[in-house]
């Protein structure tokens, strides 16, 4: 290693360590479970599929250490750090290429490191970082072009890539336009080398075989099996989100044009939050750097930011007032790659005052400066290791566990919403833990209809759930087998068939015509049998603010209330009461939850453990909710 | 070509060296805590946490699937058990690589985790089961758990590693066969590559 590449490996060794000790020890929350599964399982996961991820994290499950799920987080890290490393030859090659270079390339390779949302990404299983990979990639590609002048293989190895991304996040896709843009710049070369091009881009594209192929004989998990061409179309263009779909939500770019207004202010926010408002001054020097460098140069690098800051946020993000769940699904999501193009301009702005530092003479400060403000985003760190760190966050896990454990042998258990449905993919098929549970998963909230991922295969499971298969629900809740995560509401189809009752951290479901005295005497007991299993450590402990953990660790205090509840003695009559009545949320609805606890000494506990982790896992800790959602 | 080779050899091994001293870390960290603890659940707990960040060769995992057994055994009560014998088979199962650790210990496991099921299944006084249907829901049981739907490892192997072959052997022929004059040689060696790969990919992906 030469002394010039010394700086550069030592920061990028440590970004690496940090993010590797970050990583969550089992598996993230959202996608996350989701995707480690379907990554074991070569399957296909929610549509667009991501087929390339999949195989990725199918290498990557391979490695000789830790546990299936962390090790297909790992795949975050590696394409965080070829990001990075494409973010510093970026910088670096559109400087001065010297020393002074080198370092505003580190500064702004450290800034993008730690800035809240590249981190958050590069630490969960999730596709985000290998999108990015791809965008800076291209991104590159073009730089070349431009300042090596046209080369065909730049166009064709682009192309190749451009057709790599619709196997990996649809939105690297966008980088059509800017190369576009710089097609024209050689239009000539550009046009009579497309039909080849368009050959590399199919080629790239061909990675979506892979959902016929795999789909043909029936994967250990498949969301959507693609079997002709209809279901690829409906898969690949997620045509299932509805008005969420990839040709709805592009052409939504066009109209209502209003909405680049909430779109641009939306951004502005994230950059804020990630960057600080301080970084705009060094932005605008670095267009300016790129205006000195070269025209073409400068309208190729600011389409790409474009494109994937206002053009996607007003696709995706440009709503009035984007909430808690908007901000983290999109917000922190979504625009990483705009991120990376961000810190390069900004790195380009900073180099841009070293260079005003040589040009007058100030030997000393060129000499300095740089080596210090390398320090400046470093000091990002302590932000990240209060915000970001998941290294000890088993909630994602524990929670589910304790939810398996708690039910009797041959139970169903239904879910809904990605966030507890792909955690228990995750340990039912992955971790193959109490394969007698029937795990089944709801659409729709309104609806009775369910995938059966989680009791696969059917002709196995039809023995244990007679009455399940033969489509008698209300025999199984007689028998105390048919558990969910859904509170029930006048909306929910069951709830004039059926009562829904806590049981630890989920809810039971009970025939309308049942004893409620056998119930009461079901439920003292069982909850004093599942007692033991309780965890509320992880939920007081796991440091980080992720948004689904927060909500994870929040639902699961209706497990300590069930328990306190069934330790109530019939001499706690005359003791005042405490009433639970709270509002529990699925998606659009809401469902009641109440309960009154008379508090004695033994239960007492239960309820402290309850204030705890809402304590502890307040809502308002995410990050990016800002500092007025804060008071409220 | 070669730096760039290098440059990805260095990283994806800098990058093991870091994951295996986390887990090492951890290993240790969740050992202690696993002794030092009074409470069999908690115990079982740590020493899972032991299993999950599982090294080659590590004394601690072997350790920690003995302490886990040790607890198995001295629980009386049968929903313990189970929770004890299932936590160590699914932190074993989520350890499998290209081989499967301790697979004599989930063999040894899986008949244990079925009768106590069945047990289960028998005693719970709503489901109206008697001893007469034990080897019936037994073999249920034991059935769902020996049921391996994962795709197979040699074929899972061969179709990812080709597909990153074929990616690059497309590389291969842009790079170094569409130079300008083309290099007829290079674009035959990369045409090859990319029908062989590819063709095993789609192989692999159908066997897997």
């Amino acid at each position: 290693m030469s002394s010039k590449n010394f700086p550069l490996s030592i920061s990028l060794f440590l970004i690496m360590s940090l993010y590797i000790f970050s990583l969550p020890p089992v598996l993230s929350t959202g996608d996350g479970g989701e995707l480690i599964a379907a990554s074991y399982g070569l399957g296909s996961p929610h549509p667009s599929g991501y087929p390339l991820y999949v195989q990725i994290g199918k290498i990557f499950s391979f490695l000789p250490a830790g546990n299936i799920g962390i090790r297909v987080e790992l795949i975050s890290v590696f394409f965080s750090m070829l990001t990075l490393l494409l973010v510093y030859s970026v910088v670096f090659k559109l400087s001065g290429q010297n020393r002074e270079a080198s370092f505003a390339a580190i500064a702004s390779v450290i800034f993008l490191a730690l800035s809240y949302s590249f981190f958050g990404q590069s630490i969960v299983a999730k596709f985000y970082t290998l999108n990015s990979f791809f965008v800076m990639f291209l991104v590159f590609c073009g730089i070349i072009l431009v300042l090596k002048g046209y080369d065909r293989r730049i166009q064709f190895i682009a192309s190749f890539i451009l057709g790599l991304t619709l196997s990996a996040h649809h939105t690297g896709f966008m980088m059509i336009v800017p190369l576009g843009v710089v097609g024209f710049f050689y239009c000539r070369n550009f046009l009579r080398n497309l039909p080849l091009s368009f050959l590399f881009f199919s080629l790239g594209f061909s990675v979506n075989f892979y959902f016929f192929i795999r789909d043909m004989k029936g994967t250990l998990f498949s969301m959507i099996p693609v079997t002709d061409l209809d279901s690829f179309l409906k898969v690949f263009l997620r045509k299932n989100y509805g008005a969420g779909s990839s040709i709805d939500v592009t052409a939504s770019g066009f109209f209502n044009l209003y909405g680049y207004f909430y779109a641009f202010k939306n951004y502005l926010y994230l950059i804020e939050k990630n960057f600080t408002f301080f970084s705009i001054p060094f932005f605008i020097l670095g267009v300016v750097w790129l205006f000195k460098k070269s025209k073409k140069l400068l309208v190729f690098v600011l389409t790409s930011f474009f494109i994937y800051s206002i053009f996607l946020a007003k696709l995706t993000f440009s709503m009035q007032n984007p909430d808690s769940h908007e901000l983290y699904v999109i917000g922190h999501q979504y625009f990483i790659p705009s991120f990376a193009i961000y810190c390069g301009i900004v790195g380009l702005g900073v180099y841009f005052i070293y260079s005003i530092f040589e040009k007058y003479g100030f030997y000393s400060l060129q000499r300095i400066v740089p080596i210090i403000v390398i320090f400046f985003p470093l000091l990002m760190i302590f932000d990240r290791l209060t915000d970001q760190y998941q290294g000890k966050n088993y909630v994602p896990y524990s929670h589910t566990k304790g939810i398996f454990t708690s039910l009797p042998v041959a139970s169903i258990y239904m879910t809904y919403g990605d966030n507890h449905a792909f955690q228990g993919w995750y340990l039912k098929l992955v971790g193959r833990y109490r394969e007698d549970i029937c795990h089944i998963v709801l659409d729709d909230y309104k609806t009775m209809v369910w995938a059966l991922h989680g009791c696969k295969p059917y002709s196995l499971y039809k023995r244990i759930f007679p009455e399940f298969f033969g489509g008698n629900l209300i025999e199984l809740t007689e028998k105390y087998r048919y558990y969910s995560i859904i509170a029930l509401s006048e909306e929910h189809p069951l709830y004039t068939v059926v009562d829904s009752y806590p049981y630890f951290y989920i809810f039971i479901y009970i025939g309308k015509q049942s004893d409620k005295r056998d119930f009461d005497e079901f439920f003292m007991e069982r909850m004093k049998k599942v007692e033991p299993f309780l965890n509320y450590e992880d939920c007081l402990t796991h440091r980080t603010d992720d948004v689904y953990t927060l909500q994870l660790c929040n639902f699961s205090t209706i497990g300590y209330i069930s328990i306190a509840k069934a330790y109530e003695k019939a001499s706690d009559k005359d003791t005042a009461e405490v009433a639970f009545d709270q509002k529990l949320s699925y998606g659009d609805f809401t469902a009641p939850f109440k309960m009154k606890l008379k508090v004695n000494s033994e239960n007492e506990k239960y309820l402290n453990i309850y204030n705890a982790v809402k304590k502890y896992n307040k809502m308002n800790k995410f990050y990016l909710l800002g500092k007025e959602d804060e008071k409220n | 070509m070669k730096r760039i080779s290098l440059f990805f050899l260095i990283l994806i091994l800098i990058m093991l060296l870091i994951f295996y001293l986390r887990l090492f870390l951890q290993q240790k960290d969740f050992m202690n805590k696993a002794k030092h603890s009074n409470d069999s659940i908690k115990a079982i707990t740590y020493y899972e946490r032991v299993i999950l960040s599982y090294i080659p060769f590590s004394p601690y995992s072997r350790e920690a699937v003995n302490g886990i057994l040790e607890k198995c055994k001295k629980t009386g009560d049968d929903e313990q058990k189970l929770y004890c014998y299932e936590t160590l088979r699914s932190a074993l199962y989520q350890v499998r690589s290209f081989y499967q650790p301790y697979r004599e210990e989930i063999k040894k496991l899986e008949p244990l985790i079925a009768e106590l099921k069945t047990y289960e299944m028998i005693q719970w006084k709503y489901n109206n089961l008697s001893e007469k249907d034990y080897q019936r829901l037994y073999n249920y049981n034991i059935e769902i758990m020996q049921y391996d739907s994962s795709p197979s490892v040699f074929w899972s192997m061969v179709s990812v590693l080709s597909l990153f072959a074929w990616i690059c052997s497309v590389c291969f022929i842009i790079l170094k066969g569409l130079k300008t004059p083309i290099n007829k040689r290079y674009l035959l060696w990369g045409l090859t590559g990319f029908i062989l790969f590819f063709s095993l990919w789609i192989i692999g992906l159908y066997n897997a």
